[in-house]
């Protein structure tokens, strides 16, 4: 299939998307329904603003922090207890239910003990990111080839020298997926956690115009932090196919 | 030419202690007896196959004397020591080739040596050798993945080789390949063996590769696994296929698949009266 | 007697028991620990009650809400509608356009982009918009919720179309079943267990969406239960509320999986 081809039909489904929206806005003719362009508009205006910048600095200083801890913990404690099979299956259910609960209605605890500011969203944001990230990579390194573990066993690779040559190798594909599920997953828990309770941050702005119903803002500012989020996404898809094609081990 | 018989290298292997010695071994998972109890001699430079339908637990053998799993009762003795671990001279074959999908075959052949500690550039020497050995020269930066199953199993090969093994444990290392290629790996593997000599236990679900192959056909049942016949191959080595249109081959093919035959029609009726 | 193994350690089999527990048991075990040490440290006077209540207070305020018929009536039951609502409508949209991606190439390639990225992007920023267009009812949160959680059932649903082995399509063009027929008795079988999975999925997502929504935007429901108790710096009604959201997140999830778990013809 002709790359190039491959961008046609999910860009006219864009475009037309945004035909629809132009003509209904067109047609609504109201203040509370902006066309794109007004919301292209302000978003230029707001990039201009000097607050608003820094507002969008702090975001991004908060998430990089936080989705760097994330992955870090969460690959290395989730191999660490994915080599125990005993020990997976007794502590998985736990981190699984943590998982299901909407992590946001635990945040009041954070502001509770961590205070208001840097350390309760980061941390809150941290949380999101770590759990699933942990989970992936426990299930990955307990799902290592048994017979990889055979064959290692009868060459007598040592413990280390099984995690370096072949547990490593082996889930590394899982790090690149969890790297970019963990990306999205952080974001949103931050911006969550801006938008409850924050004195600046993206989620904080765009509270704050719904309070004034600035509708264009909020669209626009909305285009934005989906371009903010697309952009990291699209580099890490790319290095999970480079990842998987060279590691991937199909049973 | 080399035509020793199977009388000569039976006399040859009684007189040194064989290289693997298997007494009164048994294993159980759970409830479940899987095998045994079952006695076994391998000697050295003896090829030996057993035949059995499927899980009468062939394989779980194969591991218990690799140090792979621990039997539940019984000895095994390896070069005349008793185990105490996996052993650098035993080199194990599995069904599914065992190749890393990231490393490209030199350095998948090279893994035994890299595990001993043997340097880069001579173990990357050496593995190329082996690569030209088995046949896969010119595929020496190629990925597993862009090799056929056949060219895959030669790569297990060649590393088993690597270490100078005087024990080869094959478990099924033909079983997911076409007949043909079977064919090819058969005389390849004999080729491999008569060059370095070593013993090998041959794990088969073709009867007719079993008598091509070995010195002697160890024939199992199931439930629990015990061996119910050994039959001796009597031909001259080295072999090709044209011997298996020898009469002592074909008595030897009726001997044993009356056997299989046998026990797959009592485990026909076992499970139909279990119903 | 046992004697020592000679089998490396990474390929042993895996104990059934460790100090004399299964592993379930020892699932229950970390749970109680950290239960009594949460209990021990708010009880201990190191930590204000307006920070950290006992775990025995946290439940038994728990109970008590469950009898109270206006917490009952206005958030539980709220909530359980909302999440009903979008958890049904994501769950048919999710599989109808699956469908219609795996018979349509061209629907495929335009929507399929969009499905990878879509967890990466911040949906709940959209909150504010439909809040504005629709007004604070129930409209936008079950909009959002329905948004949020239909594209990980087409994300499944997906993956069981295109999974049905080729074999099936060639068997129903040979008995000339028509599309309707084929649908019903090749293509949804086949795909049964991975659009399974991708409803347990959308239930789990649908629940986060509403409670999530809840609970920033404080209108009613759940979640705003504990938004407004954490303003009021009600502690017990805070906790309360939280234990309530994750019980019964976690009860919902855990049902919905068990009565699925009876349609799915891999696990027989």
């Amino acid at each position: 299939m002709n790359a190039r081809r491959a961008w046609i039909p999910p860009l006219v489904l864009a475009a037309a998307l945004v035909v629809v929206w132009t003509v209904t806005a067109a047609l609504a003719g109201s203040a509370v329904y902006p066309g794109p362009g007004e919301a292209l508009a302000s978003l230029r205006s707001d990039l201009g603003d000097s607050r608003f910048l820094g507002s969008v600095a702090d975001t991004a200083r908060v998430l990089l922090l936080s989705y760097g801890a994330a992955v870090a913990a969460g690959a290395v404690t989730g191999m660490l207890l994915g080599l125990s099979a005993f020990w997976s299956r007794a502590a998985l259910p736990v981190v699984y239910a943590l998982n299901s609960v909407p992590k946001i209605v635990l945040y009041p605890i954070f502001l509770l003990f961590l205070g208001i500011g840097d350390l309760s969203r980061g941390s809150f944001a941290f949380v999101s990111g770590v759990l699933p990230m942990f989970l992936i990579m426990v299930e990955a390194t307990a799902g290592v080839s048994r017979l990889h573990l055979k064959m290692s066993a009868s060459l007598g690779m040592s413990r280390w020298s099984l995690l370096r040559r072949i547990v490593v190798p082996s889930v590394l594909p899982s790090l690149a997926s969890g790297m970019r599920l963990c990306f999205g997953l952080t974001l949103i828990g931050l911006l969550l956690a801006e938008m409850f309770s924050g004195s600046s941050g993206l989620g904080y702005e765009l509270l704050r115009n719904l309070s004034l119903a600035r509708v264009e803002k909020i669209i626009g500012q909305v285009i934005l932090v989906g371009l903010l989020a697309l952009v990291p996404t699209l580099a890490l898809q790319q290095l999970e196919s480079r990842i998987r094609n060279r590691y991937e081990v199909k049973v | 030419m080399n035509t020793q018989t199977q009388q000569q290298r039976g006399t040859a292997s009684t007189m040194t202690t064989p290289i693997v010695r298997v007494e009164g071994v048994e294993q159980h998972f759970g409830p479940v007896h899987a095998l045994g109890p079952v006695d076994l001699t391998i000697g050295r430079g003896e090829f030996v196959s057993i035949v059995g339908p499927s899980g009468c637990g062939k394989s779980t053998l194969l591991e218990i004397i690799g140090a792979l799993q621990d039997p539940a009762r019984g000895s095994v003795e390896v070069d005349g020591a008793p185990l105490t671990g996996p052993r650098r001279r035993t080199a194990i074959v599995f069904q599914e080739s065992a190749t890393l999908p990231w490393r490209t075959v030199v350095d998948n052949v090279a893994l035994a040596l890299e595990v001993r500690g043997v340097g880069r550039k001579e173990r990357r020497e050496r593995a190329r050798e082996l690569v030209e050995v088995v046949g896969l020269g010119g595929f020496e930066n190629h990925y597993p993945a862009q090799l056929s199953g056949g060219m895959r199993q030669r790569v297990a090969m060649a590393r088993a080789m690597s270490t100078g093994p005087d024990l080869i444990l094959a478990d099924e290392p033909f079983g997911a390949l076409d007949e043909q290629t079977r064919m090819l790996m058969a005389e390849e593997l004999l080729r491999v063996v008569e060059k370095i000599g070593c013993g090998v236990l041959f794990i088969t679900h073709s009867i007719q590769e079993a008598v091509l192959l070995s010195d002697r056909v160890l024939v199992m049942g199931a439930r629990p696994g015990r061996f119910i016949d050994e039959v001796p191959i009597d031909l001259p080595r080295p072999r090709a296929h044209a011997a298996l249109s020898e009469p002592s081959a074909t008595a030897a093919q009726e001997r044993i698949w009356a056997q299989i035959r046998n026990e797959a029609e009592v485990a026909m009726v076992a499970t139909r009266s279990a119903r | 007697m046992r004697r020592s193994s000679v089998v490396p350690s990474y390929v042993r089999p895996t104990p059934r028991r460790v100090a004399g527990l299964p592993s379930p048991l020892w699932t229950l075990v970390f749970v109680l620990v950290a239960v009594v040490a949460v209990e021990v440290y708010a009880r201990s006077g190191a930590v204000s009650r307006l920070d950290l209540i006992p775990v025995s207070e946290m439940l038994s305020r728990a109970i008590e809400l469950l009898g109270d018929r206006k917490f009952v009536v206005d958030s539980l039951l709220r909530s359980v509608l909302l999440i009903c609502a979008s958890f049904v409508a994501s769950a048919v949209a999710g599989v109808a356009v699956a469908y219609a991606m795996a018979r349509s190439r061209w629907i495929h390639r335009a929507v399929k982009p969009y499905v990878n990225v879509f967890y990466a992007l911040p949906v709940f920023a959209l909150y504010p918009v439909m809040v504005v267009m629709f007004g604070t009812g129930v409209v936008p949160i079950i909009l959002l919720a329905t948004l949020f959680s239909v594209v990980i059932v087409i994300a499944n649903a997906l993956v069981g179309f295109e999974s049905t082995p080729a074999i099936a399509t060639k068997l129903a063009r040979s008995l000339e079943m028509s599309r309707s027929q084929q649908l019903r008795k090749i293509l949804l079988p086949s795909a049964l267990p991975d659009i399974l999975a991708g409803l347990k999925l959308g239930l789990a997502y649908a629940i986060i969406a509403v409670l999530a929504t809840e609970f920033i935007l404080a209108t009613t429901g759940l979640g705003q239960v504990v938004n407004r108790a954490y303003n009021n710096f009600d502690t017990i009604d805070m906790y309360a509320g939280i234990v309530f959201v994750s019980v019964f997140a976690l009860l919902a999830n855990l049902a919905l999986g068990a009565a699925l778990n009876a349609f799915d013809w891999r696990r027989r």
